[in-house]
Parts: C-alpha cells; structure tokens; sequence
C-alpha cells in the first residue's frame, strides 16, 4: 500500500494505491492547527473502505508521499521565527528594494499596471534586524575587504538582543568564495554555542544556492530559515507520530521541482508550492501511459486557475528563478501559472469589455451568492447554477444546498440590469469570458515556451476543471480534453509518479567562443571538476537514503546564453563531460537546435559568443511507472448511468435544452456520451457542450472531443 | 440647509452658498473662489537649504542651490497649515494654479459630492 | 479655364507637387492624434459581431498573443535596455492607430508610433519601388517621423489575412548605440543638430518575405559602434512580430478577422469615451504648474516646461505655453512625444485598469505652441529629449492632480513621481573582452510619490514602465567591469510632507578590471529639483554626481580597502568631506557625457525619491519617528521640517512635545508669513537672474501668473 497525501488551504486529500492496484480516495477538511488530524482522519476513510483500521493499513503501507502548504501558509501568514540578516555593507538595502520590480512580484499581472498602486508586501525580516558587515569580495571570488570578526561579533549581539532567533548570511559574491560567510557561522557558533539558545539556525546563503544574484539568494536562504522550524520539527513530529502508529516506512515529502526526498533530504524552501507542483510533475505518467508526450494540465479550484505544461525530455517548463509567495528565489521549481478564475471569482461590469471576471473572489466565506451565506456578488459559480450545469442539491454530494435564487438576483442586480440583458444571457457572457481568459492563459504558458499549443492534450483537474474544459480548450484549439479518474485530487495522484530526485547547480562564466578575439572554450578541467563534484555529491546524497551509484541516473544541464542577452536557454548537455573539441562543438551545436526549436531559427545570431551561465545536475532514482489496473466494462449500456435531464442554456445556442444528467460512477469503458450532457461526480461535474463528445476508457479516463468546428 | 462645502484639494474648499474657499483644516474664510485663493494665504520665501540640508559649502551641494531655487510657502492666516509649496527661480511669477469655474461647480455640486462620498 | 490652360496647370502641379526630392516626415500625419475615423471595413466588423463578449474573447487574446511575444523578445534581445523592459510589442489598425499594446513594457510608445504605419501607407504603398505586401518588414527610428528618440527602434510587419491587410504588428525596444559622433551609447549629450546624432531611419521597407536584407543591415551596422547589437535585435523583433502573426492567424482561422478588427477598433473607441467619461466628473477650471529644469546638456542653465489644463465638460486641453523654445541641444522633443508623456500619466498613474491604447490621448486636446522645446521641428537635436519630457512630467502630474482631486474615481491623488534617470551609462572593453555600450538600470529605482493617503513607496521603477527590474550587483559585476562599492538609501533622499515621498537609493561604481572603459551619466537636478510637492509637501532634494579619481590608481584603491577601507563612509557628501583616499574629489552637475575613464575612478549618484504630500507639520510623529531611527530622515531635517521632539537615548517620539514645537512652529509661520501683495513686492523681479541662462517665459503679466 502507498499512500499519497496533498494537504491544501481547505481540504487534505489522500490518495492510496493499493498491493492490487486498487486505488481509493478520501478528502478531509485540512486542520491548520496540527495538520496530522485531518491527515489521518483521510487515512481512517481509507482504512475503513478496505476494512482495516488506521494502525493496520499503516501497517501495510510502505510508502507515504506528503505534501505540505504547512510552508506556504506560515510565509503568507507571516508567522515565522524572527530573523536578521546579515549582509555586505553598503548593501544592506538590497533586500528590502527587491530589485525594484518587488512589489510586483507575485501579484496577478491585472495588479501591475498602475504604479499609484504599487505597495510592497510586509517584508520576511524587518529593516532594522538587517545588519551591515564590513567585508568585500569581488566577482572572481577574491577578497577586497577583508572581515572584521570583531564587527560580526557586535552585531550578532545586536541582533540578539533585538529577539532574533535565527540568522540569516548573504554576502556579495559568497557564491564564488563562501570564505566570509563561513567565517560568520563560526563567530555566530562561538558566541551562542547550540545548547545555550536552543536550536538556533544561521543559514548560509551559497549553503542553500551557488546561483549569482543577491537579492534571490539572500531570499532563497531567508525562506529556508523562516520555515525551518515547521518543517523539521513538525514535519518529525509526524513521521514519529506514524511510526507509533504502525508505519514502519519513510516520510518522503515531495519538493516543488517536482521529485522527492526524506525529511533529511529536504530542504524547507522546496516543500513550498509542492502540492501543484507535485500533482503536475507526476501527471506525466499519466499522459504517458495514454500516449502523450505534451501535456497541459489545469486544476481550477475555487479561487485559482493553475496552468502547469509537462514536456517529455524536456526543462522549457521549468522555472529557475520562481516567485514563491512575493519573493524571488532561486530554486528550480516547476512553472506553474496562476490567474484568478476559479468557481467564486467575481463577475463585473467592465468599460471596455462588457464583462471581467476575477482576480477578486467570493472565497470560500461568504463564497457565491448561491452558496446563501450571505454573498452578494455574482460568481462563476452562479452563473454555471443559473445555466443549469448544476444540481443545487447535489452540490459536494449534497452537503451544500445551492439556492438558485440567490444566485440570479445577485447576476441580475450586477451584470443583467446595468447590461440591460436578461440574467440567461449575463450568466452565458460570464462564463464565456472566464473560460476564455482560461483559455488565453494556457495559451500563454504554452506559447511563451515556445510550443504549439496545438500540440498538447489538456488534462483538466479540479473541483472546476471539468466544468469548465470545453470552453477553455475551444480558446486553444483543442480537440480533445481528458478527465483523469481522481481529477478532484489532482495533486495526491500526481505524486504516486514522482521519484527521489536531488538538483544540484552553481553559476558559473564560460565563454564557449568569444568572435571578437576568435577564442574557443579551453577549460575543459574546470567545467569536468564541476560535474564530478555535483555526482559526488549525489551519490552521498543517495548512499544516506538506501541507495548505491549504480541506481542513480543523471543527466547534466546548462543554462547558456548568447552574448548580451539577459536570459538563458536551458538545455540537457549532449556530453557528460568536456574531453575534446567534439564534445564543444556538440554544447555549442545542441544550443543553437534548441534556441532554434524555442523562437525560430529566425531569431538566432550565430554570430555572437556564447557562455554557460550556470552547471546542474540531476540525479534521480528511476522507477516504474505505477501500475494501471484496466476495469472491465460494467456490461450495463450507457442509458444505465442516465439519472434525467435538466433544462440547461449553452453559450453556443439560443434556446434551452433538455440536456441528459449521468452518474460518474456509473460510466464505464466503452461508454459514449454526445453533447449536451452532464455527467455528475462527487466533487466536480463534467460538463460536454454542444458539439463535443465524451468517452470513457478502461483506465478511468473520460475524454472530450469536438465534433465539428461550431 | 447648513451649506455642504465641496473639497478641490487637501486643504481647499468651497463654499457653494457664499461661493468662497476655506482652508478646510479650520474654516477660515480665504477669498472669493472666483478668485487666486493665493492671494487670501500668507506668503514666505523659504531659502531650500533649511530644507534641504546643504551637505557642504558652496554650489552643488546637495541642497538646491538657493540662487537658482527658492521654495515659496503658502499658509492658511487662520490656522498656520501650509497649503502648498512652490518651487521657483528667485522672483518669477507665482502660477495662477487652480482657476475653477465656479458657476459649473455650482451647477453640478450634488453630482460632484456624490462622486466625492464615494 | 480652357483645356490648354488647365493641361498647364496640371503639368506645373505635377512638376512642383508630385515629385518630392525627399520624404519627409508628414507634418499632418505627426500632428494627428485623434483616431481615424471607422472605415468601411471597420463598421463591416463590428456590425458582424452579434456577441458583444465576443470583443472580450478577441481582446484576451490579442493581449495573450502580445504578453507571450513580448516575453520572448526580452529573452532573446541584447540590447541592455530590453532586458530590464525598455521595449514594447503591440498591433496597430490598418489605418495606423495603435490598439493594443503590451500590458507591460514602455506604454507611452503606443502613443508615438501611429504616425509609423500611417507614412508607410501615404507614401510607399503606391511607390511602385516600395508597396506594402504580406512578408514585407519595415524599420524605423527616427523620432522626427514618430516615435520618442532615435535610439528606440521600431519593426512592423503587416498582418495579412487571406490577401487582404488587415492590420500592422509592431516592435519597439530601446536599443542604445546609434553611432552619434561624439557620444557612444545613443544618448548624444554634445550634438547641437540633428546631424550629430548618428544614423536617423525614417520608415523604410527592409525586407521582403520575411527575410531581412543583409546589405541593409550591413549598411546600419556601419554607422554605429556595436553591430552586433543591431544584428541580434532586428532579428530578435522580427522574430516576435512573426510570433504575433502566427497566433494571429490561428485567431483569424478559428474565428474571423472581422472579430479581430472590430476587436481592435471597439478598444479604441471605447477606451477614448471611458477616459472622457471619467474626465468629465472632474470640476471645470483651469489648472496649472511649471517645473525647472536644470541642465541643458552641455552647460548648467534653467529652462521651464510649464503646463496648463483646461478642463471643460468632457474636454480636457492641454497647453505647453510658456515652456522653454527649442534650443541647439539633444533637448527637443517632438510634440507626439510630449503628447505620450500625457498618455503615459493616464495610463500608469490613474487609469491602469484600461487597455495601453492610443485610445488615451485621442480622448484629451492638445494646443502645443510651435517653437517650443517641446514641439520641436525635424531639424532639431533629439535624442535626449526623454529629460525634457521627464522633467515635463514634475509639472503634469501636479497640474493633474489639482484638476481631479475634488472627484478622482478610481484614480488616487499623489505628488509627483521623481521621472529623471541617472543611471549609469558605459561603454568599452569588458575584463572577458567583450565590447559593450549601453545603460545600466539604476533609473528603475526612482521613488516613488507620495499619496494621499500613505507614503511612497522607496526605489520602484521608472515613471515610463511599471515593472521594472533592476536587476543584480552580482550579475553586473560578473559582465561589466565594476565594483559596486555601493547601493543604498541615504538620508534626506525624497520629499518630505504629511506623507513622505518614496526615498531612492544612493550608488557607487569603481571602474574596476578594464583599462578601456567609460562611464557617461545625463540626469538633472544638480541645482534645482527634479520633482516638487504637492499641496504642501516638500520636493525632492538635489542630486549632484560625485567623481573620485584615486592619486595612486585602482592599486591605491585596493590596498586602501585590505587595509580595512578606513573612512570608506558609504555616502557620497561624507566621502567629499572627508576625503579618506588621496586623489581628485568633484561634485558636479549630474551630466557627464559618457568618455573614458581610469580604473579606479569611483562614480557615486544619487537617484531621486519622491515628492512628499501635505504639510509636515501634520505627519504621525511615531511616523516621522520610525524614518528617523531608519535613517531616512536627518536629525536635521526631523527637526527643522517635521518640529519633532524626541528622547535621544531612547529613539523615541514625545509626542506631546512634539505638539507643543508644532503648534509654536505655526505661530511663526503667521508671524513670519506676508500678504500675497507684499509678498509679491519683495519677491518680484521682471526678469530672470543672468546667471541663470533661462529659457522660457517670465511673464508677470500673464494670466496664468497671480497678478503682480
């Protein structure tokens, strides 16, 4: 037994694959305060539905994948530990400038546009725990300045003094000699030896990243720091909690650049934004196993609309230097973009456009006005109830009656009466711009990758996915949309397909050719010395998890750039190591194919040099993709899921329609469904629009296709 | 109906009934709003350098350099607040800033103070 | 008239009219800024689109086809200035208007560049040599013919649908080096005509079928300092407009071009009516402001931008009268460029909920008088005329601000945002021998204004482009050969009010591992500042550049710091003052064209903050208190402006005390304060100081002036 948990902002889900491959789900409401409770009050339904008790399935089970927002929520909620930094003088407002474009930086792009608007976030560590050091070292790592202990001393204490609890050090350049900054820890570590404060965390920043740029290191260790304590102590906590509980197992948790690691192979900064992430990265199995190597994955929840892309043999999708919460870090994390749409986004009027809908939304409290807590803005929500896509008394299995009326007094009094429509109409206008903003934003995932987006399967995930996919996907141009079975759980079943990875990287500057003195890239050593370095360090890494070289794979990575230009293309390296002038060619060659393949042969200049900027490798522990189990067909025909119809208005048609309702789980292989229908599941309801057909697969897949063009 | 001054600026208002501006800190009756509302205020030639503190002797000194800039001050006689601060080459004019129309004020004074309650 | 007479007349027309030497720009296409009216076409596309969420569907995504092409071309542009968002990708109406831009990047380009599109179509459609086809790429710079300044390039590409033109798909980044005769980097500080600023590309066709010539290309490669440059993002912005094109034929495919061009005329007109609509709650008057500004490129001398707005029903006019006439330096700006700048205020600082539209300025009214320095003619210098039209912007968002601040909307009063930009700019041999010429990205940090109801926020981009990055130290110092001894906020560095105006930062460069480097800088407000208050709020202080040559060189300089760095102060007026290095220490005005410089050279600038908002006698002490422990504030300046009274020891405010110094500071301002005549009789003089070298008007007598 394997057992898959995503503990989210409302709900924890567990996923749990059986020694037969049966697969069963369970959701619980999430319990902030000890997020153990909700957890194992998922793995009790679990464990009944196999008729065992929790201690007894636990017992069974040898593997459990955790992921927390336990990180998320403690830097969104500013609850962490009271920390200084210390850093260069001279620079001690890096942090809190943030580059300047800071108070943009995890803000929706609607929130961007109007500087009498920009306002900075409350920062992770106050201006005044950010303490100077005098010191220098410059970019080739030699030292200007040299340290004064002494100063480093004086500050400690004032920091100390102040109440912080854990230091912070990000020194200019530490990432090329780290000398200084080691230098610091001892002074911390002489001055407050461990057993005296307690656990008393000094994070050094080329510790956590060997990435140039100071202001996402000095984040990068911050974020460490800020969560350290949540996640080593109440992330143990669990794991010995388990192991009294019966689990002889390991606690892996998974990381947001989509693999996994034991608690001690974690570190906190990767845990956060893991859930998605983990549900994306592991869906590639899924769009494997049903022949596609180009996936897009949308998971609309009640507030957000989350666009992951996952590419065969490829990092396009990755994002080296991500917004976690508001800050810039520098982690290779998945690429997940985020617009609010989700099912409580708010409806307006809108100047130029008629109607906009979101980034505010309803929530969850007071949520839409259907949901009769006293919203009064019209929703996505409501409009899909008015248009009849939903049974106000099936709603989460019954348990949240829908009030219908409510519903169409909020849309009449918003959008209906100032439009000067009739609330049908308003309803269809609403969602037709949702799912088109849906629609260009995966459009924009995709493309800015450089992708055709014509060349991906849509999986659709979420308690709105499926609400929602034909609509969305008609935006791309897609024809086919696939309803993966356990879409409402999307980020636990993601992670049964992760697999132990570690990512190590360090900047670097290699000048592979230069054409103006007409030198090519001699260091061959110095980029060998890197990588054998990195798989050293991956087979320690691995040897303290149970496994020897040989079941580690690893395939070598550089971010390289063509002279002058800010960003750089990642590519997976031809050659393990550099030996012979081939080998440079073959880097150089395997760059100019991907640049090419990425933005067109047109908008390559051979003609300037090209550097790598940074070294990464990764290494992970390969395993089998997990086992489908093929049902067989339920022999009923399709009608036996039928449970009646319901008058439903659809945006591509003028009058009502009778439209047929299905039961999910009543639907089987082979099964055919044509639009219009609704198919109704626990927590979400598939809905086939006009001109589209929907079928199910022996696996549990339902897809969608567009019939015609209409 | 006691008269419902209209706010132009942060510390300037209307007086739709006698139709003159008030400081709206402490009321004081500036001058007809027809008018310069400048010409009701108390003036004072500031040297920027008790501002803007110079750094060192001589120009260029990190202060605007006071034979080039002067920064003149305008107070309400009645409560002292500094309405405004103008920034000028000694002995230039002093701008004519706000010139309202106050017939078309008058006109649409319900329909601005709703837009001002929002 | 007879037959006889009139084949003469015609024969002499065709002779003196139809055969121009030279095209020149089109003085009726560049004063247009209304939008075009509907054509046939247009009203064809709007009366097809039965659903009006149909527009909403088209202009998602138009933006997400111009957001995803935008990001692109930063990814593969090497033009410094793109990096960090000097750029701009959008799509015009066959007609010219642009209607959509990039929610990003430098808005007010959508306002400049209509008459782009609209020569191309006037004067090279029918020129059988020329024409307009599908495939065809056309290139430009030329500020006389549109657009803000020669260093900003523009790429177009019309976009065809089935043989028919259907709209026009443009690029603009800011480049850099354009080849000016004295100065490297496009910013030609000592050209005193056109002529001296290097390679000027009026709208002209560069290839056809997508390919670009390469003998043109090698013709502009030859004109400038860094070919490589022009190589790269020619084809880095052809690359993004074909990007556009592919996506938008896939839109025209799947659903139509009349939803496409309707689209982008219904963002036109509806963006024009809802900015008048907003206008229109505003209180009829005229508002007025001036700014000074410092510098005129080679010398220090005073010049005025000085605006006046007429806001009456729906119209707002805007007049420039009693600004500064054109003069012989890079300082002119062409009047769509002044036009933009009033574009950009609305689209960045009120109304940033609405598309980047032309749609802006064909909503407002422009009386700009000929001759001025910000109505210049095409013979005029210009590549620094963003400094004019920066410092234009201290005088416009006040005049704005008191024309909406009885009914805003949606829009928040604050005081001015600091619009200069004193970055670094450099050029020569890296320590990787490279060569480089560009401009660094300290001008993202510009503070921000007060509002009127919170402070500004410190060093958060530039007045031109929201979004701004500046950036890393360490990733500069990997490329460039410097030390960036420095970069953090002094005191006193913003304006001080009710509300303080955000504060910017203070930087230092060494010229540190090349022999063959320079370091240029062109910024104002050595003497006079860059931003004012608002309503009581005090300015921003003045920036001079500081420059320290080293006696013993760049070794003097390192073993000075492994020494320890003593007397290393980290602020430029302490340095000065105190000298802790041996060598030449000059403060000066912020513009030094950008020559060669010696390692070691240490360059230290200030870039402004913002204005502040509001009387500061009326500042939170516990606020005022909080700047002065964070070092924001001197003591000085805590107790001179704000008349706070604090316990030392402690860094706490008394607040009572600090009352008691208010209320007796407002007593001296009645005692000390004169009537507006007195006043006026000390302080008149009917011409300005000699020594000021002013440029503009000084007209007791004018209306716009309080009577004298």
């Amino acid at each position: 037994m394997e057992i898959n948990v995503d503990i989210g902002g409302t709900f924890t889900d567990c996923l749990a694959t059986a020694e037969d491959g049966r697969i069963r789900t369970a959701k619980a409401l999430t319990t902030h305060h000890d997020l153990s409770i909700g957890f194992l009050r998922a793995v009790e339904d679990i464990a009944a539905d196999a008729g065992l008790d929790v201690d007894g399935l636990l017992g069974r089970t040898t593997a459990i994948r955790y992921a927390t927002t336990l990180g998320t929520n403690a830097l969104i909620e500013r609850a962490g530990p009271r920390l200084g930094l210390l850093t260069t003088r001279g620079h001690e407002d890096t942090v809190p400038i943030g580059r300047c474009r800071q108070w943009a930086d995890g803000l929706p792009a609607t929130a961007t546009r109007d500087l009498s608007r920009a306002r900075r976030p409350e920062p992770l560590i106050e201006r005044e725990q950010i303490a100077a050091l005098t010191e220098r070292v410059d970019s080739t790592g030699r030292v200007v300045m040299p340290l004064d202990r002494e100063e480093v001393r004086d500050r400690v204490m004032d920091l100390v003094d102040q109440g912080v609890r854990g230091f912070v050090v990000c020194l200019l350049n530490a990432h090329v000699n780290p000398e200084h900054e080691k230098l610091v820890r001892t002074v911390i570590e002489e001055e407050y030896p461990d057993i005296y404060l307690g656990r008393f965390p000094t994070i050094l920043s080329h510790e956590v990243s060997q990435r140039a740029g100071e202001y996402a290191r000095s984040m990068t260790a911050t974020i460490n720091a800020y969560l350290h304590r949540f996640t080593s102590d109440r992330l143990s906590s669990l794991r010995d909690e388990l192991r009294g509980r019966g689990y002889g197992g390991e606690l892996l948790l998974v990381h947001n650049s989509g693999g996994m690691g034991s608690l001690a192979a974690t570190t906190p900064i990767q845990t956060v934004h893991a859930g998605p992430v983990s549900g994306l990265y592991g869906s590639r199995h899924l769009a494997q196993s049903h022949g596609f190597d180009k996936v897009v994955t949308t998971d609309m929840g009640g507030t957000s609309f989350d666009v992951g892309i996952v590419v065969s043999g490829s990092v396009r999708f990755y994002e080296f230097n991500p917004v976690i919460d508001r800050w810039h870090v520098q982690i290779p994390m998945m690429d997940i973009a985020a617009i609010g749409a989700g099912g409580g986004s708010i409806a307006r009027v809108d100047p130029i456009i008629g109607i906009a809908v979101g980034p505010e939304s309803a929530g969850s409290n007071p949520g839409p006005a259907c949901y009769g807590q006293g919203g009064t803005e019209p929703t996505v929500t409501d409009a899909n109830l008015v248009l009849g896509y939903l049974d106000p008394d099936n709603y989460h299995g019954g348990k949240l009656p829908l009030d219908r009326r409510r519903a169409e007094r909020a849309i009449e009094r918003r959008i209906a009466k100032p439009l000067g429509v009739s609330v049908i109409e308003a309803a269809r206008r609403i969602r037709k711009v949702v799912d088109e903003a849906m629609g260009a934003e995966i459009f924009k995932g995709i493309t800015v990758k450089g992708y055709d987006p014509r060349e991906f399967a849509v999986f659709s995930f979420g308690g709105g996915g499926p609400m929602h996919a034909c609509g969305y996907a008609r935006a791309l141009d897609a024809s086919k949309v696939v309803v993966p079975p356990h879409s409402s759980v999307f980020s636990a079943s993601g992670a049964a397909g992760l697999e132990r990875l570690h990512i190590y990287e360090r900047s670097v500057w290699m000048v592979l050719f230069n054409p103006l003195v007409k030198q090519l890239f001699t260091d061959f050593d110095g980029f060998n010395a890197i990588v054998d370095e990195f798989h050293a360090r991956a087979v320690s890494d691995f040897a303290g998890q149970g496994y020897g070289a040989d079941d580690i794979e690893t395939v070598v990575e550089l971010d390289m750039r063509s002279t002058g230009q800010l960003y750089v293309i990642t590519i997976a390296s031809p050659v393990r190591r550099m030996e012979t002038q081939d080998d440079l060619a073959a880097v150089i060659k395997a760059y100019f194919e991907e640049y090419g393949d990425r933005f067109g042969d047109l908008a390559l200049t051979k003609e300037i040099g090209i550097s790598i900027d940074a070294i990464r490798l990764r290494a992970w522990i390969p395993r089998a993709a997990p086992q489908r189990v093929e049902r067989a067909a339920s022999g009923q025909p399709v009608s036996a899921a039928r449970k009646g119809t319901r008058t439903c208005w659809w945006t591509t048609t003028e009058q009502p329609r009778e439209t047929e309702v299905y039961d999910y789980a009543a639907l089987s292989t082979g099964h055919r469904l044509t639009g219009p229908a609704i198919v109704e599941a626990a927590d979400t309801n598939i809905v086939i629009e006009p001109g589209w057909s929907g079928e199910m697969d022996g696996y549990g897949f339902f897809t969608m296709r567009q019939e015609d063009n209409s | 109906m006691s008269s419902q001054r209209i706010r132009v600026t942060e510390y300037l208002e209307i007086d739709p009934e006698s139709t003159t501006w008030h400081c709206e800190r402490c009321g004081h009756a500036i001058g007809p709003a027809s008018e310069n509302y400048k010409r009701g205020l108390l003036l004072h030639d500031r040297d920027p350098r008790e501002i803007h503190p110079a750094r060192f002797e001589g120009e260029h000194s990190f202060a605007p350099d006071p034979s080039w800039c002067r920064i003149v001050e305008y107070y309400c006689p009645g409560c002292g607040v500094q309405l405004e601060t103008e920034y000028l080459p000694p002995g230039h004019p002093l701008a004519h800033d706000i010139q309202i129309d106050v017939d078309a004020l008058l006109a649409r004074a319900s329909e601005i103070r709703e837009g001002q309650a929002r | 008239m007879s037959t006889a007479e009139s084949s003469t007349a015609q024969f002499f027309a065709d002779l003196l009219n139809n055969q121009p030497v030279m095209y020149g720009p089109d003085p009726e296409i560049n004063a247009e800024y209304r939008l075009r009216p509907r054509t046939e076409r247009e009203d064809e596309a709007l009366a097809a689109i039965t659903d009006p969420a149909d527009l909403s569907v088209g202009l998602s995504r138009v933006e997400a086809v111009l957001q995803s092409s935008i990001e692109m071309m930063q990814q593969i542009s090497a033009s410094a200035a793109a990096k960090w968002g000097d750029l701009i990708v959008g799509i015009y109406t066959k007609e010219g208007d642009f209607a959509v831009a990039t929610s990003s990047g430098v808005n007010m380009f959508s306002a400049t560049t209509s008459s782009v599109p609209k020569f191309i179509a006037r004067y090279w459609a029918d020129e059988p040599t020329v024409g307009i086809a599908e495939g065809d790429v056309f290139y430009h710079n030329d500020a006389n013919y549109g657009g803000t300044h020669n260093p900003d390039h523009t790429l177009l590409i019309p976009l065809f649908w089935k043989g028919e033109h259907i709209a026009w798909i443009g690029a603009i980044i800011h480049e850099g080096e354009n080849g000016a005769a004295i100065d490297p980097g496009g910013f030609s500080v000592r050209a005193t005509t056109k002529y001296g600023e290097g390679i000027r590309i009026p709208p002209m066709k560069i290839g056809e079928n997508y390919i670009v010539r390469r003998d043109v290309v090698n013709l502009f490669q030859n004109q400038v300092r860094d070919p490589m440059l022009w190589l790269t993002d020619i084809r880095s912005k052809l690359a993004a407009s074909r990007a556009v094109e592919r996506r938008l034929h896939d839109f025209m495919a799947e659903r139509s071009p009349e939803l496409l061009i309707a689209t982008m005329r219904s963002v036109l007109e509806t963006t024009e009516a809802e900015v008048r609509r907003r206008i229109a709650a505003w209180p009829d008057g005229i508002y007025r402001a001036s700014h000074f500004a410092d510098c005129t490129l080679m010398e220090e001398r005073l010049f005025k931008l000085s605006v006046e707005l007429e806001k009456r029903g729906d119209r707002l006019t805007v007049r420039t009268k009693g600004s500064s006439p054109s003069i012989d330096r890079a300082l002119n700006a062409q009047a769509h460029f002044t036009r933009a700048m009033v574009g950009n205020l609305f689209m960045n600082f009120l109304y940033g909920d609405l598309p980047r539209t032309a749609g802006f300025i064909a909503a407002l009214d422009f009386e700009l008088e000929p001759g001025s320095i910000v109505t210049a003619d095409s013979e005029q210098p210009s590549s620094l005329s963003l400094l004019t039209m920066f410092s234009l912007n201290s005088a416009l968002h006040q005049a704005v601000t008191k024309a909406m601040y009885a009914v805003p909307g949606v829009a928040k009063p604050m005081a001015p945002w600091y619009p200069q930009v004193p970055t670094l700019q450099y050029g020569g041999l890296t320590q990787h021998l490279q060569v480089t010429a560009n401009v660094s990205t300290e001008m993202n940090a510009a503070g921000g204004g007060a509002l009127h109801d919170r402070d500004g926020e410190h060093a958060a981009g530039p007045i031109f482009a929201p979004v701004s990055d500046w950036g890393e130290m360490e990733l500069r110092e990997a490329e460039l050969p410097l030390l960036g001894l420095w970069r953090r906020i002094p005191a006193d560095n913003h304006g001080f009010g009710k509300f303080r105006g955000g504060a910017s930062v203070e930087w230092a460069y060494m010229l540190y591992g090349s022999q063959m480097f320079g370091f240029g800088l062109t910024s104002m407000g050595g003497r006079f500042p860059v931003t004012g208050g608002m309503f009581g709020g005090y300015g921003g202080s003045c920036t001079p550049l500081t420059r320290i040559r080293p006696s013993g060189g760049v070794d003097a300089v390192r073993q000075w710091l492994l020494d320890g760095g003593k007397g290393l102060s980290f602020e430029a007026s302490t340095m000065v003052s105190s000298q802790p290095i041996a060598g030449e220490y000059l403060v000066g005005n912020p513009m030094q064209p950008a020559d060669p410089r010696v390692e070691g050279d240490i360059w230290i600038q200030r870039v402004g903050g913002g204005g502040g908002y509001g009387d500061p006698l009326e500042r939170d002490p516990e606020a005022a208190m909080l700047d002065l422990r964070r070092g924001l504030i001197s003591p000085e300046v805590a107790t001179q402006v704000y008349r706070l009274v604090w316990d030392e020891e402690r860094m706490e405010a008394d607040v009572e005390a600090t009352e008691a110094a208010r209320a007796e500071e407002r007593r001296a301002r009645l005692a000390r304060g004169r009537g507006y005549d007195e006043f006026v009789a000390a302080w008149r003089a009917d011409s300005p100081p000699e020594h000021l070298g002013y440029l503009g008007s000084w007209d007791w007598a004018d209306p716009g002036a309080g009577e004298g």
